[in-house]
């Protein structure tokens, strides 16, 4: 890999992250803005609609090298290239169509009648499949082994139907026709993983290892961040119902799974995903204007995954440089540093130099 | 009818029963306010305290104000006919640049269930359509729901936008959405914030009580 120097070193700390174990100071995402590039940088403007944020794979890739030679990538920080079309776009392959925005991508609804849609099939000729296909195997030519095209977030489960059919809606089919719901949702349980398992033979590394989207996580094997953010809209109960038993399905398929947990609405699903035996992570997400993942509020979170022996991805940005660090060394001081990976913001190169060098000297 | 058992249907959210039930105590000459307010608004109070305790989630919230709203189809045109009118009157609207509804569609329910009419004015509203709109349906209270950080500053616009207009003192003005909080409805000089949608209604409906006495 050619922006990374500590690629095997690397490659073993993520080996036993997943593992809940760890040798020396814990798994960290250190990147630092290099005061001046290791190579010249190439010309390129910036987009200039929302689409082609999205879909010009060779002005991205171009600017993603840009960033490569601009930035340090230290400790366990690997650069991956990132071709999704917005966060769920299994959605767009069953159906669903797209709304470009510069932050994100919006599905529109598209199911207004469940007898009159159908079941979910798999459809080759879908344009949004093909196009994003297109553009993975694109990206994954154009980066030549530089840096790691990342298995896109296409996203499973109700989070699905939640987008085709929007929350309202599919609110009121889970309570009148529970096992129409159900039966959707086996039918994404197949489907997710047809379309999985091609993405992951196109990005996959020649040793079979593979990355996930936007997450920084490596794996040797199948790896997929998992989720259920229609969670903070459900009871317990209903949770256990629909939710568990796909997400049990889904970890027992992958070699390496994460479970996503967005916001504190869901926190009260954590007991049933930690009774998930195979999967091996939590990454907790905090919420729009909660305070990151160092706020000791969220430690009741990290407890109960640590009694489930499965591992942390926590993530830093409030304040400065000096916050992230004293954040960091509580979270190392209460939990240790076995299957714990934290995530910090790109920062100056001094400051990712420094941090690296208090991390090897102080936590262990 | 029997008021209670009225009031446990909608809390369970049968909505079918909740209309024969209606039905039934119109047919036996029962007064449609008290139908109103021992029925259907008790019921959703009780669903309002439940959520806060966690007893209940919005999913029983939303088929338990689906019931309510099945109710007051049958009830509306006598209440209308018969000059009962309801506590109070709020527009309600998801700020510009966001399209989250389901926040604000709870809070229109929990306050219809609380007596107020409300006018739903979608989702990605401007700031001057909600200036207009309160201004055509005299409004009281003007609600404001924002589920994200990037659409918080769009709240602040909505105020600018009636002070602008000089209407700012003719409403009540409460604001709501994950990454809201009091202090950000100090500094933006809304007058209440809360934190789900039954406090909400709860609420809303106390500034219209006190209103009415003032």
């Amino acid at each position: 890999m050619r922006y990374k120097d500590n690629w095997s070193e690397t490659e073993e700390k993520f080996k036993l992250w997943w593992e809940g174990k760890n040798t020396g100071r814990p798994l960290m995402r250190v990147v630092g803005k290099r005061k001046t590039s290791s190579e010249p940088l190439e010309e390129i403007g910036e987009p200039k609609t929302p689409e082609e944020m999205y879909l010009d794979v060779e002005n991205n890739i171009i600017r993603y090298r840009n960033y490569c030679k601009s930035h340090m990538f230290l400790a366990e920080a690997f650069p991956s290239f990132s071709v999704d079309l917005g966060p769920g776009s299994l959605a767009l392959y069953l159906g669903s169509e797209p709304n470009f925005a510069w932050d994100t991508v919006w599905y529109k609804e598209c199911v207004e009648d469940w007898e009159e849609f159908g079941d979910y099939v798999y459809n080759e000729d879908n344009y949004w499949w093909k196009k994003h296909v297109e553009i993975i195997k694109k990206a994954k030519q154009l980066s030549d082994g530089e840096f790691i095209i990342n298995i896109p977030d296409i996203i499973e489960n109700i989070d699905i139907p939640l987008v085709m059919r929007g929350t309202e809606n599919l609110i009121f089919d889970m309570m009148d026709e529970p096992d129409l719901i159900k039966k959707y949702l086996g039918q994404i349980d197949e489907l997710y993983f047809k379309y999985y398992d091609q993405f992951y033979d196109i990005v996959k590394n020649p040793d079979g290892s593979s990355c996930y989207t936007v997450f920084s996580i490596w794996g040797p094997g199948k790896i997929a961040k998992i989720q259920c953010d229609f969670s903070a809209m459900m009871s317990p109960a209903q949770f256990r119902e629909f939710i568990l038993p796909s997400l049990k399905k889904e970890c027992k398929k992958l070699d390496y799974s994460l479970y996503h947990l967005d916001g504190p609405d869901a926190i009260k699903h954590v007991d049933a995903i930690m009774e998930i035996e195979e999967l091996k992570a939590l990454q907790w997400t905090c919420g729009a204007g909660k305070p990151d993942g160092g706020c000791e509020d969220w430690y009741p979170i990290y407890d109960k995954v640590r009694a489930a022996g499965k591992s942390l991805w926590i993530q830093l940005y409030d304040g400065n440089y000096e916050d992230w660090v004293n954040s960091a060394e509580k979270l190392v001081k209460r939990y240790g540093t076995a299957g714990l990976y934290i995530i910090f913001p790109d920062m100056e190169e001094e400051e990712a130099i420094r941090l690296v060098e208090k991390a090897e000297r102080d936590w262990k | 009818m029997d008021l209670m058992e009225l009031s446990l249907c909608v809390q369970k959210g049968n909505a079918k029963k909740t209309k024969e039930l209606v039905l039934q105590g119109i047919e036996e000459n029962m007064n449609a306010e008290q139908i109103l307010n021992e029925g259907l608004i008790a019921a959703m109070g009780e669903v309002g305290v439940k959520f806060k305790n966690n007893e209940i989630y919005v999913p029983e919230m939303l088929i338990a104000a689906r019931a309510m709203s099945a109710g007051m189809q049958i009830l509306e045109p006598i209440l209308t006919e018969t000059g009962v009118k309801p506590i109070g009157v709020a527009v309600i609207g998801t700020v510009k640049g966001d399209l989250h509804d389901i926040g604000k569609n709870l809070v229109k329910m929990m306050m219809k269930g609380s007596g107020i009419q409300v006018y739903d004015l979608g989702v990605d509203v401007p700031a001057d359509t909600f200036v207009e709109k309160a201004k055509e349906y005299n409004a009281d209270i003007v609600c404001l729901s924002a589920l994200l950080t990037t659409t918080m500053p769009s709240m602040e616009e909505v105020l600018k936008a009636f002070e602008t207009a000089g209407a700012k003192d003719k409403y009540v003005f409460m604001i709501g959405g994950a990454p809201v909080t009091s202090n950000f409805a100090k500094q933006i000089g809304a007058d209440i914030y809360t934190a789900d949608a039954a406090t909400a209604a709860e609420t809303a409906k106390d500034v219209l009580v006190k209103k009415a006495l003032n």
